[in-house]
């Protein structure tokens, strides 16, 4: 006699729906790049040549 | 230990650099110095010490037991509680061999007892409607006619974004909580039952183990550039493997698959954004397996290969174009890393890893920047002074060959020394106890030795064009891998490699119009340069496979004596081909191995 779990299984393995169970899992994006920074001689050059220095 | 490791192989790879620069210095200044022989000496050092690195791992492998690390349980315990989710990510491959190696593993794992821990999942990211309806037909028959214990899943995204790194991605942010543990697996990839199981108990043991790999051989080579891949997968790859995992420590290896992982070290650590920009050096990260391994190994996980697991297997590329392809991927995406050498919070060895992987595609331009730099440094030299102090006698230039052929004999040696080392350990140890014939292994040793001279130069030309395309940003794209559609003509063959055989001419005629010296020290590198197209055609032909076979060449144990799984791989996919060609098993008839995988 089959147990409870091995009937589910069976219906499972004879139907049409093939999807691996839905079971959802975080997967936050990392951050793996440096932000990028504007070049400090431009900063410095863009300060000095401003019209208010 | 590890620290010293590295040490030793840093220093080792410092010292060989600096003698092949004294050695170099003495050969290129006999004539004088120019700025070109210090552009040329620069190169030497950092080929050589490149070089050197690759040789102080394989040595540490050959002294480093096998055994000696994590040897299996004599006495397995049953696994705990937990599914563990079996991924096989396909990408227009040939559904029958793949369903064929699935039914193998499920039935390997059934014959474990453990069976019901285990579920086979094919992640499609098949972008053929006529290949997608096979797998979902293959995977019903598998689920009709596998292990009763095991459960076979099937889902197909219609966009491939992110491609495999986006395909796990994806199953993990749908299905990964259904299971603790993850073996990652590629679609021609093969592990038997027990080498899974053993892995779980690994996994088990260890609570901050984040990723455990496996090395997987190469099988089902048929041509003689298969066949010589293959023996050096079976025989060196362990040695280098074993150095590499004594250097690494925590902060170990992954290579995209046959390794299991921890699902939840792995969802919090390794979701992947693409990078800015284009490709090739933006977007979509193409090596993402390495940058895997760092970012667990940044979460605190331990990544860890170990060389002792057998049962696990690969099939590899059967020609030389099929592997140029392939490392044009693995270039595009080495070079991608560069944009990673300063990600925040990674381990400086992490670090160290990216930039070895891009300095294995760098070497290759470098060398031939170098053999350029040689062959024009004549006409740059500065003239000969024959008077260097006024009133004493001529003082004429020394070739300083001696020095010249030391430094080639000690480049070669690097190469050369670890794999006679290598086939030195299997006869002391009795490795080659599973091949019932030394002088045959001997032989194959040597063979191959010979035949990476002869490939050398052939792969240095598709490296440093791949680099170049890259850096002249070039998107490589993602080609489907074509490896049961093997033999190459003379005519693709002489396609795919004019340019390095014009190369090949140009460095002769080169060395002949600027320094005829040069000739014979070309000869070695321009010879199958200009034969390119024939070396190409010929090793990817099946008969030169069979040739090599019949000599004795290029043996393997699992040639020898195949694994269960391998065995029951092949019956399944000879049953299923066969019957592949009526539609009530496919639903597609005349669709056969070969034609999938080429459409």
């Amino acid at each position: 006699m089959s147990s409870v779990p091995e009937v589910k299984m069976m219906s499972e393995r004879h139907s049409q729906d093939m999807h691996p169970p839905v079971a959802p899992l975080a997967m936050p994006e990392q951050m793996i790049e440096r932000p990028r920074r504007p070049f400090r001689l431009a900063v410095l050059l863009s300060a000095f040549l401003s019209p208010a220095s | 230990m590890v620290r010293l490791r590295r040490s030793v192989s840093f220093i080792f790879s410092f010292v060989v650099a600096a003698i092949a620069s004294r050695l170099a210095a003495d050969v290129f200044f006999s004539d004088g110095s120019d700025p070109v022989d210090v552009v040329r000496i620069l190169l030497l050092a950092t080929t050589t010490a490149w070089i050197a690195w690759g040789a102080s791992l394989a040595v540490q492998g050959v002294f480093i037991s096998d055994k000696k690390s994590r040897p299996r349980d004599r006495h397995p315990v049953p696994l705990d509680a937990g599914k563990i989710g079996v991924l096989v990510p396909v990408y227009n491959e040939d559904p029958v061999s793949v369903a064929s190696r699935v039914m193998a593993m499920a039935r390997s794992v059934e014959a474990t007892g453990e069976g019901r821990r285990f579920d086979f999942i094919v992640l499609s990211d098949t972008q053929d409607d006529t290949i997608a309806n096979v797998e979902r037909r293959c995977t019903q028959r598998l689920r009709s006619e596998g292990p009763e214990a095991i459960r076979f899943f099937y889902r197909r995204r219609e966009k491939n974004t992110g491609k495999k790194a986006g395909n796990i991605a994806e199953f993990l942010r749908g299905s990964g909580a259904a299971y603790p543990f993850l073996v990652i697996l590629d679609a021609d990839s093969l592990m038997e039952g027990e080498t899974m199981v053993e892995m779980v108990r690994r996994m088990e043991a260890e609570p901050r183990l984040g990723l455990l790999q496996t090395l997987p051989k190469i099988i089902h080579a048929k041509s003689w550039f298969g066949r010589a891949i293959q023996f050096s997968a079976a025989f060196h790859s362990p040695a280098f493997t074993r150095g590499l995992a004594a250097m690494q420590g925590r902060t170990g290896p992954f290579w995209g698959h046959n390794a299991i992982v921890r699902t939840r070290a792995f969802a919090e650590s390794c979701g992947l954004p693409a990078l800015t920009g284009k490709p090739p050096l933006g977007g979509h990260i193409l090596s993402h397996d390495y940058v895997e391994a760092a970012m667990l190994a940044r979460n605190g996980w331990t990544v860890r290969v170990d060389a002792d697991l057998e049962g696990s297997y690969e099939e590899g590329p059967d020609n030389i174009i099929d592997f140029a392809k392939r490392d044009r991927r693995w270039c595009q995406g080495n070079l991608q890393h560069g944009r990673l050498l300063g990600a925040p919070g990674l381990k400086p060895w992490s670090r160290f890893v990216f930039a070895q992987g891009i300095m294995a595609y760098l070497a290759s331009p470098l060398w031939l920047v170098f053999l350029v730099a040689t062959l024009l440094a004549p006409l740059l030299a500065p003239p000969l002074n024959y008077f260097p102090q006024p009133r004493m006698p001529a003082i004429f230039p020394r070739p300083e060959t001696m020095q010249a052929i030391a430094l080639l004999v000690g480049i070669f040696g690097l190469l050369i020394g670890p794999k006679l080392l290598i086939a030195g350990r299997a006869l002391v140890t009795g490795q080659s106890k599973t091949m019932p014939m030394r002088v045959p292994f001997l032989r194959s040793t040597v063979a191959e030795v010979l035949w990476s001279s002869v490939l050398a130069p052939i792969t240095l030309m598709f490296q440093s064009r791949s680099v170049f395309q890259v850096l002249l940003g070039r998107d490589g794209g993602w080609p489907a891998s074509n490896r049961d559609a093997d033999e190459i003509g003379m005519r693709e063959s002489w396609a795919a490699s004019w340019w390095i055989v014009a190369t090949g001419v140009l460095l002769l005629a080169g060395s002949v119009e600027f320094k005829a010296d040069l000739f014979y020290w070309f000869l070695p590198v321009a010879v199958p340069m200009i034969l390119a197209p024939a070396i190409i055609s010929w090793s990817s032909r099946r008969h030169s496979g069979q040739k090599a076979a019949q000599a004795g060449l290029f043996l393997t144990p699992m040639e020898l004596a195949p694994a269960p799984v391998i065995q029951a791989y092949e019956a399944h996919r000879a049953g299923w081909r066969h019957e592949a060609l009526t539609p009530d098993v496919t639903g597609q008839a005349g669709l056969q191995t070969g034609q999938v995988a080429a459409s």
